[in-house]
């Protein structure tokens, strides 16, 4: 239906009011991230506290981790601390055979990560 | 409560479930018993004359039940209408629109044409009556619209009427694919789904669609015949220019064996694509191929192996081809068709959810039979059974305005 879109700065969303909750792009995940919303009965995923970065702040995930292994950045900037992790350190993504051109990229990844 | 936890045992849900199989099921019957009309129609085989008319209008009474499941599975029901509303070229859910408004038209056009002597006449008969109860001016207001002002009942006009049902029925065939393909799209095109991504789907979707459509019409025109025939008995003593038991019943055989015979050419198309594609699958042997051959082969070997080619395929292919075709084995035979169509569906629906997207694991699916709350019943067996019903109801109800068996008293 086009409820999932993506923001001027990357983040891909989708829009509560216009989702008919049909469960495709559920279906057509290749990672199973998606799901139905509980509450308001749409078709959900990682929204990367788009409320929060937006803001200049961090993700909820990043702030609760106690050990720093998640981080956040701007690609675009080639002088953000994580785009230069990106650019000189060896970093995976998965599943890049499905062409969703992610932009999760891990550090170390194994294969053995399905 | 999430939604898929009432079905499924493990924390991943299967999604897609009963009204998700019932949809191109019902699609499927749509399609296929366009199709079977317009043989006569547009390729003029006059032995279908008979049930072209009768399938046609089946047809247009099981186009809004192809809706029906998908409202009722939508987790925004009231949004579904958006779907009609507002186009949207890249997205294949927002494509629906498009082709069933496209092919809702030419069906309704097409009736249009076939009935409008008959709304002519009937309109012009109640017009006459001097004295109209209310029912008959009900009837007589219906009558007039539905002619839409086209009075001329001329020889040249009929003729105009005849031309335009060939060019609307031609039209209709690839549009009628379209619409069944579209549902073997939204299937084929899941690139993150092993067992359903592949270019075949369309076309087995297709093929399995125009079989069951044509076993439907067979059974359906069975029990309607079986119907006049008692009707027929007891009406001949007022009527008795109708046609006797006898002449209803062997114009019935003729019309079943004749139509079998197209349920036989495309069930060997269907059932070559359906094989086809798994022998591809287990010659190619791609990574998905492991966990599919033990869905295949293991989980789902009693419901994919004996329902569906079995009792579903191998058992109808004998039973049409077995000399001296009769009714009775004809029921059996296009029941088990449906079923073993059906099951197909379920195999796909259910059965691509049956492993997870990173090929590590199974889910195990159990349809709920009494409802305790909406969503149970919605996506439940009397939900499914709701929408297993109601084509026939409608059927009903448009016998009533666009007679199949004009001569009926």
């Amino acid at each position: 239906m086009g409820a999932t879109y993506q923001t001027e700065d990357g983040v891909v969303l989708v829009d509560r009011e216009w989702c008919i909750g049909c469960g495709y792009c559920i279906m057509g995940c290749p990672y199973g991230v998606r799901f139905f919303h509980p509450v308001h009965r749409v078709a959900e995923k990682c929204n990367f506290c788009y409320h929060r970065i937006s803001q200049g702040m961090q993700t909820g995930c990043i702030d609760a981790c106690a050990f720093g292994a998640r981080r956040i950045g701007n690609i675009r900037d080639p002088e953000d601390p994580v785009t230069k992790i990106i650019m000189t350190e060896r970093v995976n993504v998965l599943k890049e055979e499905y062409g969703t051109k992610p932009q999760v990229f891990y550090l170390g990844l194994t294969k053995e990560v399905r | 409560m999430v939604h898929g936890e009432v079905w499924t045992l493990k924390e991943l849900f299967v999604y897609w479930t009963i009204q998700i199989v019932m949809y191109p099921f019902m699609t499927g019957l749509v399609a296929g018993a366009f199709v079977l009309s317009s043989l006569y129609h547009v390729f003029g085989v006059k032995q279908l004359k008979d049930i072209a008319r009768f399938s046609l209008v089946f047809s247009f009474a099981l186009l809004p039940v192809a809706m029906l499941p998908l409202m009722l599975h939508l987790q925004q029901p009231q949004r579904g209408i958006e779907v009609m509303l507002t186009p949207h070229f890249t997205s294949a859910i927002a494509a629906f629109g498009i082709v069933f408004t496209t092919y809702g038209m030419i069906v309704a056009s097409e009736l249009w044409f076939v009935y409008r002597k008959h709304f002519v006449e009937t309109a012009l008969a109640l017009r006459a009556k001097p004295e109209r109860t209310l029912v008959d001016s009900f009837r007589h207001l219906l009558f007039s619209v539905l002619t839409l002002g086209a009075m001329d009942i001329g020889h040249e006009a009929l003729e105009a009427d005849e031309r335009a049902v060939k060019k609307l029925a031609g039209a209709g065939i690839p549009v009628a694919c379209f619409l069944h393909g579209y549902a073997g799209f939204i299937f084929g095109s899941v690139k993150a789904n092993a067992l359903w991504m592949t270019p075949l789907m369309p076309v087995i979707f297709i093929c399995s669609a125009v079989v069951s459509g044509i076993a439907l019409c067979i059974l359906t025109y069975i029990l309607t015949m079986e119907i006049r025939k008692v009707l027929a008995a007891k009406r001949r003593q007022n009527y008795p220019e109708l046609p006797s038991t006898e002449e209803l019943k062997s114009a019935e055989t003729h019309v079943v064996a004749m139509t079998a015979r197209y349920l036989l050419m495309f069930m060997g198309a269907a059932i070559t694509l359906e094989l086809l594609d798994l022998i591809f699958r287990g010659y190619t042997a791609v990574k998905s191929w492991d966990i599919l051959r033990n869905v295949i082969y293991e989980r789902d070997f009693v419901n994919i192996f004996i329902v569906q080619y079995g009792l579903g395929n191998l058992v109808p292919f004998i039973l049409f081809l077995m000399p001296r075709l009769t009714i009775r084995r004809a029921i059996l035979g296009t029941a088990l068709v449906l079923l073993g169509v059906f099951m197909m569906r379920w195999n796909v629906v259910i059965g691509g959810q049956a492993f997870s997207s990173s090929f590590s694991g199974f889910m195990h699916y159990t349809l709920p039979i009494w409802p305790d709350s909406m969503e149970t019943f919605k996506e439940g067996f009397f939900g499914a059974a709701m929408v297993a019903l109601v084509p026939f109801l409608l059927f009903w109800v448009l016998n009533k305005v666009m007679p199949v068996f004009k001569e009926m008293h």
